[in-house]
């Protein structure tokens, strides 16, 4: 009986015949779900048949999105014309609604590296399912915030000149400035992160490629570029994603350093900070995390996938946003404390603005929102795990993290050096409908790629169930964890 | 010579090892061996030692290759094209460290990416054997091998444990020189593409459309005709211009024409010119020279225009009579004293 | 009128233009706060006139604009004026953050440069500038007829999306030295002065080549009233104050 068991495919192990054991042992197959294997047929099932499944509501949000996605190229066509006038900018308050748009889009982005990459690097195996749908958010927020410096550009049309390429005037961008250092930097995220996440995508688009039929089957055929799962093409992918994650790591973190660099590098009061750097990866951090603990949510209903996506990822995710949560303090308060101190007056009037002025709602939302929310409520297991309550504290972490771009980049910038030059900067109608097309852009994005390639990494998940296992130890069952190699 | 292809579908990899030590046991090389499955699993589970890469040491290559990108570009721009900023040096040593770390970043990412393409063949072209059940969980183990030991080699396989063994003909395995010449011609396309972009960029082809402030609004004025003055609009500088046409047109010497003539010439000019225009005039005797004889042949073989700039202008110490005498009436004490040269 | 024949050109002899420390000097005990200077500015440069609905949403663009500070309280309220251009400044901050090298810096004049027709409109300078002294175009510039007669051709018109500041009326600096090459001498002290300069009424603008011992800006340097403004951050700039009393 035991010989038999030991070759036995993992989803066909028996159950403990103890039966206090087996109702542990039924306990850690619900919680866990590199515990809980299944056939490979079924695994592939739960992923591929609810893509087919287009209801109503899906395409009821596909028009809301591509009516949005509509809007933001008319508006912004309308700008182009018209010139950047139709915006809110004044002649001292330069930059406000599409760089705030910038850095909060690539700070999303960074979850799904962390994801994927750091968490894969530290061998966090619960991150299984959930690295492609986070790479994804990724790959879309990173192309929405690089849409919002052409929409900041006075002559748009003539953005390539930041490319350096030799031409007859012999003519070359400038090193020098932070945006050039900032094109370069999230180039290569953008496409590192979208060949990181194709190499993951390709085993799974083989599997899918021998599950349907039809136009379907000729797209997956064609995207796993004949992907047959031998021993070398393993080997050598297996290399590949080490390559990649540990490569993609520091290019996440120099990349928001450098958008912060953006501010950093000036004179202008509040930006003038060497914290800049570490405080805005840490932001990015934090709202990424967020954001993809949203997109999990969303994607878990439309998609049903709760087999895949459990309690338990929800739990981990909302760990790592507490620790987050702390952390983001932390830079905060020393951002804060630093000019606070030193008293200049330039910074005082933004500080005491902020406390007291007419930024001050917008300031005691801000710290609600991305510390007293996720403080009280994310030490909890329970609350943790409770998907309406870390989706709601996403929410208020994502609103907390948009005002703080807002307060950075508008209200400091219209309090400088000469009291003469100070001035609001008051959104208009033209960038409010362009940042809902950007919000609409990624969510788009993500929903139609969730329908279009399988968004559970099922090859790591099977990977994951094969190798870890539970035994009994003593008077329990307990879950024994290998390390991948 | 190999000939046919088996593959064995095992459940689990526990059969799955011991047929591959049996059959390596049996005379099968190492080569001859692809081991297909749905989730990769360590090669020691199967027997199997670990294989060493390429891939690693191209992402050291690619490394290496985005440092030299980073200087090339740091460095070659800032020589090219040497610009003095804001008190920096033309040369600045962190900026110029952020470009390499990000290049050596893409470079090391890239290369990993194309050498995982070309280690693997991919797209590969052909048609390999492979089995959909192997997405069901199995363990294809693959065997090339001569028809003749093909019998034998299944005989192991079944022994072992294996669901089912299945054949595939030797022409069933991927197109390597397809994949080459895929590969070259992916190449040339982005070569060329990217040499188009350059022949733009040289303006050897040339999409001609409208620049920005190639036209100005400030030198438009000059260029074009210029608007004309409201009709008792008095210039101050320069001859009287209407547009389209030479400064202010003569009257045609009507009798009428010569009539106003003289009745004009009596009130603005006489006093000077003198009554018949010889320059005897009772307040011209005080001018030193006297003012010009109009009947005089100097006088008569100038033009109408050019009388009517003197008359607009002045001449000498006859002063401008443009406050005095519309353009209209200046054409008309020229028709007249055209009949004092008579 | 005679009309004169060109001989044809022989080779042109290298040109070797002067180095000038090109300097603005404004005496603010003597500033009135007329904005005589402003409204020089705007022909000679052709700097549009924008609506009032655009300056009420605080894009008014003057190139030089006059700072109106209120001193005390009433009955002692006093108003202590700061004309504010481009202080041209030597460790000039918009220039190293511009990404297309459309604001470069001339070693040869010490001048900070725009280049229009190179401007792509990120607006970085400006935010980097903590004197704020450049101007977005965010729209077209609109020149009602028959105005447009009053634009100098010296001067590019600028269009939607270009930044501009003051530039010294660098065409003007262009114009003298070209002259003063063709006639093969060096410029003479007060031979190119902006708009502003030529127009102050009280005379509180001074403009000179401060590298000139003779020239006037030296002489009034002199002067121990002076101060640069916002000297502390390190731009450097070429614009003195003399302090007001």
């Amino acid at each position: 009986m035991a010989q038999d068991s030991m070759h036995l495919p993992v989803w066909k192990q028996p159950f403990p015949e103890d039966s206090e054991l087996a109702a542990q042992a039924e306990e850690l197959r619900r919680e866990h779900l590199l515990l809980d294997a299944r056939p490979p047929k079924e695994l592939a099932d739960r992923v591929l048949t609810p893509m087919a499944r287009l209801g109503w509501v899906f395409w009821l949000v596909f028009v809301v999105l591509a009516g949005a996605l509509l809007t933001w190229l008319v508006t912004w066509t309308n700008q182009m014309f018209q010139g950047l006038g139709v915006v809110g900018y004044n002649r001292v308050v330069m930059w406000a609604p599409y760089i705030i748009n910038f850095v909060y889009f690539i700070g999303i982005g960074h979850a799904g590296t962390f994801i994927s990459a750091a968490l894969r690097v530290l061998r966090f195996d619960w991150r299984a399912p959930i690295s492609r749908a986070a790479e994804t958010l990724t790959i879309f927020a990173l192309a929405a915030a690089g849409s919002m410096p052409l929409i900041h550009l006075g002559r748009a049309w003539k953005a390539y000149w930041l490319i350096p390429y030799p031409n007859e005037r012999g003519l070359w961008p400038d090193l020098h400035s932070p945006l050039l250092w900032d094109m370069i930097a999230i180039f290569t995220y953008l496409s590192c992160s979208l060949l990181f996440e194709y190499l993951g995508l390709l085993p799974d688009l083989a599997m899918a490629r021998e599950y349907v039929t039809g136009w379907r089957k000729r797209f997956y055929t064609l995207l796993s570029l004949g992907w047959r799962g031998s021993g070398k093409q393993w080997k050598h992918l297996d290399t590949a994603q080490n390559v990649f994650s540990y490569a993609i790591i520091p290019v996440m973190f120099s990349v928001h350093t450098i958008v912060s660099w953006d501010f950093a590098m000036t004179l202008q009061p509040e930006w003038h900070s060497s914290i800049f750097g570490p405080y805005f990866v840490v932001g990015a951090l934090f709202s990424g995390v967020g954001a993809v603990i949203i997109v999990l949510a969303v994607l878990r209903k439309a998609l049903h996938l709760e087999y895949y996506i459990r309690a338990e990822h929800f739990n981990g995710m909302g760990k790592f946003l507490l620790v987050l949560s702390l952390t983001w303090a932390y830079f905060y308060f020393n951002s804060y404390i630093v000019p606070w101190y030193g008293q200049d007056p330039a910074s005082r009037v933004i500080l005491q603005n902020e406390a007291t002025g007419w930024a001050a709602p917008l300031w005691y939302l801000m710290l609600f929102s991305n510390i007293v929310v996720p403080w009280a409520t994310l030490w909890s297991k329970k609350l943790r795990t409770s998907i309406p309550v870390i989706v709601g504290v996403s929410i208020f972490v994502q609103i907390g993290m948009y005002i703080e771009r807002y307060l950075i980049v508008a209200m400091s910038l219209g309090y400088n050096y000469l009291p003469f030059n100070w001035l609001t900067y008051t959104p208009q109608l033209t960038e409010i409908l362009i940042t809902i097309g950007a919000f609409s852009l990624v969510t788009l994005g993500v929903v139609l790629t969730s329908r279009l390639v399988p968004i559970i990494p099922v090859w790591e998940v099977k990977e994951g169930q094969r190798m870890q296992g539970m035994r009994r130890i003593g008077r329990a069952m307990v879950q024994t964890r290998t390390e991948p190699e | 010579m190999p000939d046919i292809q088996l593959m064995g579908l095992f459940e689990e990899p526990t059969p799955a090892g011991e047929t591959i030590e049996r059959l390596r046991q049996a005379g099968v090389e190492e080569n001859q061996l692809t081991v297909l499955s749905d989730a990769p699993w360590r090669p020691q589970v199967l027997g199997r030692r670990s294989m060493g890469g390429t891939i690693g040491m191209m992402a050291l290559v690619g490394a290496i290759f985005g440092v030299m990108l980073g200087l090339a570009l740091t460095g070659g721009i800032w020589y090219l094209y040497p610009l003095l900023v804001g008190g920096q040096p033309i040369y600045s040593v962190p900026p110029s460290l952020i470009i390499i770390f990000e290049m050596t970043m893409l470079g090391t990412m890239w290369t990993t990416f194309a050498a995982f393409l070309v280690a693997n063949r991919f797209p590969v072209f052909g048609n390999p054997p492979f089995s959909p059940q192997i997405e069901d969980g199995m363990i294809g183990v693959l065997v090339r091998t001569e028809s003749l030991q093909a019998g034998a080699i299944e005989r192991l396989m079944l022994e072992g444990g294996a669901q089912r063994v299945e054949r595939f003909e030797e022409e069933r395995r991927s197109n390597d020189r397809t994949w080459l010449r895929a590969a070259a011609a992916t190449l040339v396309a982005v070569v060329g593409v990217l040499a188009v972009i350059e022949l733009f960029a040289y303006d050897v082809l040339k999409i001609e459309f409208p620049s920005n402030m190639v036209d100005q609004p400030s030198i438009a004025y000059l260029q074009g005709p210029r608007l004309a003055a409201p009709a008792d609009a008095i210039s101050i500088d320069g001859p009287d211009l209407i547009a389209g046409q030479p400064a202010s047109v003569p009257h045609p010497m009507t009798s009428n024409s010569i009539q106003r003539g003289q009745v004009l010439f009596s009130i603005n000019c006489q006093l000077c010119h003198g009554p018949q225009g010889k320059g005897d005039g009772t307040v011209g005797a005080f001018f030193t020279p006297k003012p010009a004889d109009l009947t005089s042949r100097a006088v008569q073989s100038l033009s109408d225009q050019q009388i009517f700039l003197v008359i607009t202008q002045g001449f000498g110490d006859m002063p401008s009579l443009r406050e005095n005498l519309y353009p209209n009436d200046r054409w008309d004490v020229i028709n007249y004293v055209r009949t004092l040269g008579k | 009128m005679e009309l004169t024949h060109t001989e044809p050109q022989k080779a042109p002899r290298a040109v070797t233009l002067e180095t000038h420390k090109w300097t603005l000097v404004v005496n603010l005990d003597k500033c009135t706060g007329c904005q005589a200077c402003v409204v020089a500015c705007h022909a000679e440069n052709n700097v549009p006139m924008r609506s009032e609905r655009e300056v009420i949403r605080g894009r008014g663009q003057h190139w030089i604009r006059i700072e109106r500070y209120w001193q005390g309280d009433l009955p002692e309220l006093q108003a202590e004026f700061l004309p504010m251009m481009c202080q041209e400044c030597s460790n000039a901050p918009c220039e190293p953050v511009c990404p297309v090298y459309a604001s470069v810096h001339s070693e040869r004049e010490n001048l900070n440069l725009q280049v229009y027709n190179r401007c792509v409109g990120t607006r970085y300078c400006q935010n980097n500038c903590p004197y704020k002294v450049r101007y977005f175009n965010f729209f077209d510039p609109q020149f009602d007829l028959p105005l447009e007669q009053q634009l100098n051709p010296d001067v590019t018109v600028r269009v939607a999306g270009i930044m501009e500041k003051c530039t010294s009326c660098v065409q003007r600096i262009r114009r003298g030295e070209e002259q003063a090459l063709v006639q093969n001498r060096s410029l003479h002290d007060g031979e190119v002065i902006p708009a502003c300069v030529q127009t102050c009424p009280t005379s509180a603008l001074t403009f000179g080549d401060r590298n000139d011992p003779q020239s006037k800006v030296a002489a009034v340097l002199e002067d121990q009233r002076k101060f640069r403004v916002l000297e502390e951050l390190g731009t450097e700039p070429n614009v003195y104050y003399l302090k007001g009393g």
